[in-house]
């Protein structure tokens, strides 16, 4: 943005270059009139309730109790005290760490394997998409049925190949992974057709002289395809991580947080804390915390992204 | 192409008909207008028979129409009615959860209906509804409450596996030990010991501790400060025995799954029983028309097996009147309660839904009489309302019911003994009850 405002005058030559300082006035407030529109949804949708949670989250405010009280910090050291929440941010680590990696390492296996012109490859794209088109909703109450015991898909194979089945979703130790493939198996295909597109821009140059200096196909991957990749890589990895930490719905259908807890993560207990249980101050802090959370990734991934210039030619 | 002429008489057109909208609805003077929150789900039956419910009634009461507003589930419900409360603006009449009690009045939401009440007929009319739905309408000597689509955990079992068994049909078991004896032979293994079919299945534990609460009262615990609902009392010897009966079940008989029971096994308990997996199964009467329509087998329906007494907790939701409404609006939800629980509208609600009959008289309506001979399980529900317990209705029921929740999922899953989870519920649920 701001190279195109410092570039654009001397590319178009002086001829209309802004003479009078009422005419740059102007210029500028035509300038915000276009951002006005973005600028008020964003006031009204976003930053207007970040700032109201900010402020809410210094009183002690439960929906059941009159009045308000300001009590400082004394939410945010009932958060840090609650074991709870401290079970939330090792379950909300578990699933950016158990799903991040897996989803994205598996969309970039998948796009490699379907960037080819062959009879099959339209229906592999749909079939491995069609996750991505399901609500997620629907898919957590599919998948609810799947890993039911006794007769749900996931227990009839597993019995049938390996002779034992698991209570998926009422075990403590695979609940969470349970949940977790199912967060894996819906965005997988999704982010598979931004890897797709990124194959598209890798110039067919590169490889045919990767071909003629005799380098083998790992080779070719990790030298082209890997590098030029980078800046999907860094959009997906950036995406999924938010997506993470904005998982509600699988959870909500297929858990509820339980059992004991161990599927509870960050968003879902704000929805409790908020709307369940009514304490809005609690909530408020916990709003807060993710908010800091997100907005680190995203400060990351512009520090970031900035650097990807290196790669384009 | 549209002249500049043409588009200011078209804007100005549109301008009008805004106006006269607006002016709609403010030209039925003398029209009450009463926003009604209510909790089923949107595209079932149950939503279907609400709504021509309200038309039925605003057919027949010019002065009032009632605006539904199908507000979600039981939390969503609550969740929506706080919000408005909160802004100002709450509805004037919606049916809650009914232990959301102490939540309403601690946030000053709902009136008393004491005054309403004696206008119309007084305790006469009070006394017609069964007692034990009354217990959680009231606290410090007002009725806050009125019940309707009011339910309870029931007992159902397949006579066909008991008669397989060798078990009597006739009846279900009685007591906790003839349950574990009963359980252990109509639990089956296969040659490699996998149990193809589950004595019994109770989801103690869901998202709120509903059934563990049958549970409570039948070992005699008295686990909630019943008057003014500012403690609770989860580790006394009694709800430790009421935990552990269900710990045995699971690992000491071997006769229920093992693990914590969780949302997901609240759903899965009723499909089981249909599959003829689980032969014995606690499920809310709620499911009563599900097991009807889908089991093809003979089954029936008792009362949960007593430990030192039956019992079981009621649950579902009841009309509240809210504050700060004007005075003509309460007169008008009033009339509106009021004709939605008469024996007539009451017995077609509960025919239609399957929750239980909320009223003595309802059960002598012609058509309850006729629903009965098709269904006849559906008399044991309000029957065993004459044992029921109270519901736990405390102040921040919602967040101390899922410490009590992940209690029981902690001891179910092994990760607490079962002093240590229902202490850890204990303290947890005191240190919050303390500022009340």
């Amino acid at each position: 943005m701001a190279r195109s405002e410092a570039t654009l005058p001397a590319a178009v030559g002086p001829s209309i270059r802004l003479r009078t300082a009422g005419q740059r006035r102007r210029r500028a407030v035509q300038g915000y009139l276009f951002l006005l529109p973005s600028l008020a949804f964003l006031a009204v949708f976003t930053y207007y309730p970040i700032l109201t949670s900010a402020e809410l989250s210094l009183y002690r405010a439960t929906a059941t109790v009159r009045a308000h009280a300001f009590i400082g910090l004394g939410n945010y050291a009932a958060v840090a005290a609650d074991p709870v929440f401290h079970q939330v941010l090792h379950n909300s680590a578990e699933f950016l760490l158990g799903t991040v990696p897996v989803t994205v390492a598996l969309s970039l296996a998948l796009a490699l394997a379907l960037n080819r012109t062959h009879l099959l490859v339209a229906p592999f794209r749909t079939a491995f998409f069609y996750p991505a088109l399901l609500p997620l909703i629907g898919a957590a109450a599919i998948w609810l049925f799947v890993y039911t015991p006794g007769y749900g898909l996931m227990d009839v194979y597993l019995r049938n190949l390996v002779g034992n089945g698991a209570n998926w979703l009422q075990d403590p130790m695979w609940a969470l992974p349970a949940i977790m493939l199912v967060t894996v198996w819906k965005n997988a295909g999704y982010y598979m057709l931004f890897y797709l597109a990124g194959l598209q821009t890798i110039s067919a140059e590169l490889y045919e002289a990767a071909r003629i200096e005799g380098a083998g196909a790992w080779h070719t991957f990790r030298s082209i395809t890997f590098p030029l990749l980078g800046p999907t890589t860094l959009f997906v990895l950036v995406i999924a991580s938010i997506n993470a930490f904005q998982s509600v719905d699988q959870i909500w259908i297929m858990s509820a947080g339980g059992p004991d807890n161990t599927t509870n993560v960050l968003l879902f207990y704000i929805y409790q804390m908020a709307f369940m249980f009514f304490d809005l101050g609690k909530a408020a802090a916990l709003t807060v915390f993710l908010l800091a959370v997100l907005m680190g990734i995203a400060a990351l991934s512009f520090r970031l992204l900035e650097r990807r210039i290196h790669y384009e030619v | 192409m549209i002249t500049r002429g043409a588009r200011s008489v078209l804007l100005a057109m549109a301008m009008l008909l805004i106006a006269m909208a607006g002016a709609g609805g403010a030209v039925a003077q003398g029209v009450v207008s009463l926003r009604y929150y209510y909790p089923v789900g949107a595209s079932g039956p149950l939503n279907a028979l609400m709504t021509a419910m309200v038309t039925d009634f605003n057919g027949s009461h010019a002065g009032i129409r009632v605006e539904p507003v199908f507000a979600g589930n039981y939390v969503e419900t609550m969740a929506k009615a706080m919000t408005a409360v909160m802004g100002g603006t709450p509805p004037d009449v919606a049916v809650l959860d009914t232990p959301e009690l102490y939540s309403l009045l601690d946030r000053d939401a709902i009136i008393p209906l004491d005054e309403l009440i004696a206008k119309n007929g007084g305790k006469a009319w009070l006394d017609d509804f069964y007692g034990a739905l009354l217990l959680n309408a009231q606290s410090g000597g007002h009725v806050y409450s009125i019940p309707w689509q009011r339910s309870t955990p029931i007992f159902y079992y397949n006579r066909d596996l008991f008669r397989k068994a060798g078990l009597d049909p006739s009846r279900a078991p009685k007591d906790w030990t003839e349950l574990a004896q009963y359980a252990e032979k109509l639990t089956m293994r296969d040659s490699s010991g996998q149990v193809t079919q589950w004595g019994v299945e109770a989801p103690v534990a869901d998202t709120s501790p509903w059934v563990f609460q049958g549970f409570l009262i039948e070992a005699g615990a008295n686990f909630f400060d019943t008057t003014s609902g500012k403690w609770v009392k989860f580790n006394s010897p009694e709800a430790l025995g009421a935990l552990q009966f269900i710990l045995d079940l699971q690992n000491k008989y071997k006769v229920h799954p093992p693990g914590p029971t969780s949302k997901a096994f609240w759903d899965q308990v009723p499909q089981d029983f249909i599959q003829q997996k689980a032969a014995m199964i606690y499920s809310t009467t709620g499911n009563m028309t599900f097991i009807r329509t889908n089991a093809k087998f003979d089954w029936n329906a008792g009362f949960m097996p007593a430990g030192k007494r039956y019992g079981a907790p009621t649950g579902g939701g009841s009309f509240y009147i809210f504050n700060k409404i004007p005075q003509d609006h309460v007169q008008a939800a009033w009339t509106f309660i009021t004709w939605m629980t008469n024996p007539a509208q009451a017995a077609r609600w509960s025919i239609g839904t399957g929750y239980v009959p909320i009223r003595k008289t309802e059960l002598s309506t012609p058509a309850f009489a006729t629903h009965l001979q098709q269904a006849p399980q559906a008399l044991t529900a309000t029957l065993q309302l004459r044992v029921a317990g109270e519901q736990m209705t405390i102040h921040d029921v919602d967040q101390i019911g899922t410490m009590l929740v992940t209690a029981i999922q902690a001891a179910q899953s092994g990760r607490l003994t079962t002093p240590a989870a229902l202490d850890r519920a204990q303290r947890d649920a005191t240190a919050l009850l303390s500022k009340y």
